[in-house]
């Protein structure tokens, strides 16, 4: 069971969408965990065996109710005073950065590993997967999911405006052979009433073939941003771990209003929704 | 004077052309024809150049909004004619049909071009300010415009009217002396439980919720206001320069949005879409836009620019050239993330990025909710300050001011100064830095708020300010007042400007702020308490003229003369737009520009 939740802009709710799936297969008692190819952050988190992963991940997995390991976030890159610093399988190592297809065979390594130990692996992919000046270095989005088949949801944040477009802009974007995977789409950070959406969510659903999952009110969870060059915070303490676990808990039991979660799982057990 | 003989001396010289050096001009806008500086045609009475207005001395024909006789072609044109007709009286008939022969052969519309935004924050303000610059100084007449803008940050125009300040700002970037209420004929000001109040053509119009807005007003009074402005910006100016709102692409609610493609139409503007790339996505944002549009809509599209760029815009070409192919709409360049401050436009946008930690002297801004008309603290961004804006009662003891802004609901943000223990951490602050309060914040200051009828609050109200001042705010007596005034600071006598807009007044035993020239003499404003450094005031814009903004930073004892501007607001504005000007000029493709966006103008 696979499913990779990618986002039309970056901070459209990818982490926290992934994070709250997690603990849903894990409240019907399927063992999952998280996975992010790769991590562009200065922030980040160190892990028992000693690697360093990208705090979402790290919060992802307590969310699942496992202790964060390497192969969730193989590929962590950090800057590092104006330098890229590039850790793999959590070590840090000298290499080609620029060498994307050595870099997404390591990404696909680790993943096939969690697929082997986990009923579920709950995928997020980096920034919008519908850069296309990028699109040969993508590693974290499309190039990662159609290599291993994972059906893919889109996030988008409504709070900016242009979602639509957003959506539409990127499916019409994701190369033909691989439109096959993205199979519905999420509106996040939404204040108002659906019924007005409704028109807008219709003709998105008509035009690509997509469904939309959910439409989500702004979630307020305290979770870390990932992608600012803040300071580096290494650990949490327990009640902040207690506190976040706590916070998705209460959104899951009204989730269902928001996010329809059992057709996400017909999706992620690879039969249509 | 003797107008007549002006013009018997203007007819008999012929064509001037522009007189920038006058030290009255620009009259009516930069660039601008003077070679008829007295109208021969004075007063046409012609309504589509001028108006009747009523002044303290009676009716007057104005002419305040006309550009036609200041257009060089025009100029010439009649110049021409008088020549061969051998006028030389200025009462000669024959110089009525003159006016209507330029106006047949000259006043065309003029060329609307309208900036549309992927997202919200894509940049179409700075855009439509950069591009009303940009073709001001090439010596055309052009004016910004929105037809729908959501903004609590106001300001009133010389005739009275209320919009939105950002199209002000832009007003000044085209080089306008008289801006009016067609530039932004809607304004929304949102309020508390979803009501929304909405202005129209610069007046109140009514209190709205969302529903009855676009079901009701909309469809009628709504598009009716915008097809009249523009309309009527288009008959004045060469360009019209219009801003969308939001998105365009919102396709649930397409056929209710008069801000975007409906004004394009009505306008029959050319369309140019700015994307913000900071937040990843911008190609696909840019293509889901324009293939959201329908067809005669996106027709409409001809240019796209890619926005806030931090690094280097090769990296975009590719991308940029797959889009063109996809879409078959130009890319006019890539616009670089701009370091210089630039005026807020809503509260949406105020964030942590608003906070400048470096500066010498810190000023504390109490966050109220609803928090209106804080472009009133954009001088400062110019000066060694940091501007914080902040709800932690903590930070009050470190600030070296403190300003208590502007509020929608000044009784629910005393409120919530009450709940959240602000109250008595700006309170402790008396006396030791200077604290001000500015309309909403001027009143939280006063000893009793009262609200018999409910006019601020809803439901009627009477309650205790913080109580700084010796001093009763009321709502009852139905004043709501809007006017740019001017006077003096009152402790140095040094000039100063501002403009008032609010409901309630502050019936006041302190001693008055400033003094105003008004036409029925002076007239005090404001409270002062100088032993405790207490001040307060209606009027905004405050810190635009330097005399208050030194006065308030020297109080700190951490102004150093040589450290902090002594500029106009109004100047450092104007330089402003000048460098936006120069970063769009660099950065866009200026030929592609001008042959798509300017050719069919004039």
């Amino acid at each position: 069971m696979n499913i990779i939740f990618l986002g039309t802009s970056s901070n459209a709710g990818k982490t926290l969408i992934s994070a709250l799936f997690c603990r849903y297969l894990r409240s019907k008692m399927i063992m999952v965990s998280p996975f992010k190819a790769l991590n562009l952050s200065s922030r980040s988190f160190v892990t028992d065996d000693g690697s360093e992963i990208g705090v979402g991940q790290a919060l992802q997995a307590w969310a699942s109710d496992i202790r964060p390991n390497g192969r969730m976030n193989p590929v962590l890159m950090k800057a590092d005073g104006g330098k890229i610093k590039v850790i793999v399988n959590g070590a840090r190592e000298n290499i080609d950065t620029s060498d994307r297809g050595s870099l997404l065979s390591r990404a696909l390594w680790s993943f096939d590993e969690l697929s082997d130990m986990f009923e579920a692996v709950v995928a997020e992919g980096s920034g919008s997967p519908a850069e296309i000046n990028l699109r040969d270095h993508d590693v974290a989005n499309m190039n990662f999911a159609s290599s291993r088949n994972i059906p893919a949801i889109l996030v988008g944040d409504i709070e900016k405006g242009g979602v639509f477009a957003g959506i539409y802009g990127t499916w019409l974007l994701t190369e033909e052979k691989n439109r096959h995977l993205m199979k519905g789409f999420i509106i996040n950070k939404y204040y108002g009433d659906k019924e007005i959406l409704k028109s807008g969510i219709g003709r998105i659903e008509e035009l690509t073939g997509m469904r939309c999952l959910g439409v989500i009110p702004y979630i307020d969870v305290s979770l870390p941003e990932e992608d600012t060059f803040g300071s580096a915070k290494e650990g949490y303490s327990d009640i902040e771990i207690d506190a976040f676990i706590a916070s998705l808990d209460s959104i899951i039991e009204n989730i269902t209003e928001h996010i329809d979660m059992e057709a996400l799982v017909r999706i992620a057990s690879g039969s249509s929704a | 004077m003797d107008c007549l003989k002006k013009v018997r001396e203007e007819l008999e010289r012929g064509w001037t052309g522009p007189n920038p050096d006058c030290e009255y001009g620009p009259c009516h806008y930069y660039g601008q024809d003077c070679t008829y500086c007295f109208c021969p045609f004075y007063p046409c009475g012609d309504e589509e150049l001028g108006e009747n207005i009523t002044t303290p001395k009676g009716k007057i024909w104005s002419c305040m909004q006309c550009h036609h006789i200041h257009r060089t072609p025009v100029c010439k044109y009649i110049a021409s004619r008088v020549k061969e007709l051998n006028i030389t009286d200025p009462e000669d008939p024959r110089l009525r049909g003159l006016l209507n022969e330029s106006k047949d052969k000259f006043m065309v519309p003029g060329k609307a071009i309208m900036v549309v935004g992927a997202t919200s924050d894509a940049g179409k303000s700075i855009a439509v300010a950069a591009l009303c610059r940009i073709i001001s100084r090439k010596g055309y007449s052009v004016t910004p415009m929105k037809t729908q803008n959501m903004s609590l940050n106001s300001m009133i125009t010389s005739d009275g009217s209320e919009i939105a300040s950002i199209q002000m700002l832009q007003a000044k970037a085209a080089q306008l002396r008289h801006p009016d209420h067609n530039i932004n004929p809607i304004l929304l000001k949102p309020m508390k439980n979803g009501m929304t109040q909405v202005i129209v053509n610069g007046k109140h119009f009514g209190d709205m919720d969302v529903d009855s807005y676009y079901n009701e007003f909309v469809p009628s009074e709504g598009i009716d206001a915008v097809k009249k402005s523009i309309g009527i910006l288009r008959k004045r100016y060469e360009f019209v320069i219009m801003e969308g709102a939001g998105s365009p692409a919102e396709i649930n609610i397409y056929d209710k949005d008069i801000a975007n493609m409906r004004a394009a139409e009505t306008a029959d503007a050319d369309c140019i879409l700015i994307v913000n790339v900071q937040w990843g996505g911008a190609f696909a944002y840019a293509l889901g836009t324009i293939e959201l549009l329908p067809p005669n809509d996106r027709k409409r599209i001809k240019g796209i620019i890619f926005n806030n760029l931090r690094g280097d815009p090769s990296s975009l070409k590719d991308g940029a050239k797959e889009l063109e192919r996809l879409t078959g709409v130009p890319v006019l360049g890539i616009i670089p993330h701009i370091g210089i401050p630039l005026p807020r436009e809503d509260s949406l946008t105020l964030g942590s990025s608003d906070t400048n930690d470096e500066g010498k002297i810190r000023i504390c801004v109490v966050k109220l909710p609803k928090i209106a008309n804080f472009t009133d603290l954009d001088p400062l961004y110019h000066e060694n300050v940091s501007v914080i804006y902040t709800d932690e009662p903590k930070d009050m003891k470190d600030a070296d001011v403190i300003i208590i802004p502007g509020t929608k609901d000044t009784t629910d943000a005393l409120r919530w100064m009450r709940s959240s223990g602000m109250d008595d951490a700006v309170k402790a602050m008396k006396g030791i830095v200077p604290i001000i309060g500015i309309c909403g914040g001027y009143q939280i200051m006063c000893g009793t708020l009262n609200d018999p009828l409910g006019i601020e609050g809803g439901v009627p109200s009477s309650a205790e300010g913080l109580g700084l001042f010796s001093a009763t705010v009321r709502w009852d007596t139905g004043t709501c007042k809007r006017a740019v005034v001017s006077g003096t600071l009152a402790v140095t006598g040094e000039d100063m400007s501002g403009y008032e807009v609010h409901s309630g007044e502050t019936v006041t035993d302190e001693s008055p702020l400033f003094e105003l020239r008004t036409k029925d003499g002076p007239v005090n404003e404001g409270s002062v308490r100088y032993d405790e450094k207490l001040f307060g005031t209606y009027l905004h814009g405050i810190f635009d003229a330097p005399a208050f903004r030194r006065y308030i930073l020297k109080m700190t004892g951490k102004y150093v003369t040589s450290e902090f501007s002594d500029m106009h607001y109004s100047d450092v504005l104007d330089d402003t737009m000048d460098k936006l000007a120069d970063v769009f000029e660099r950065s866009l493709n200026m030929n592609v520009f001008e042959k798509i966006f300017m050719g069919g103008g004039q």
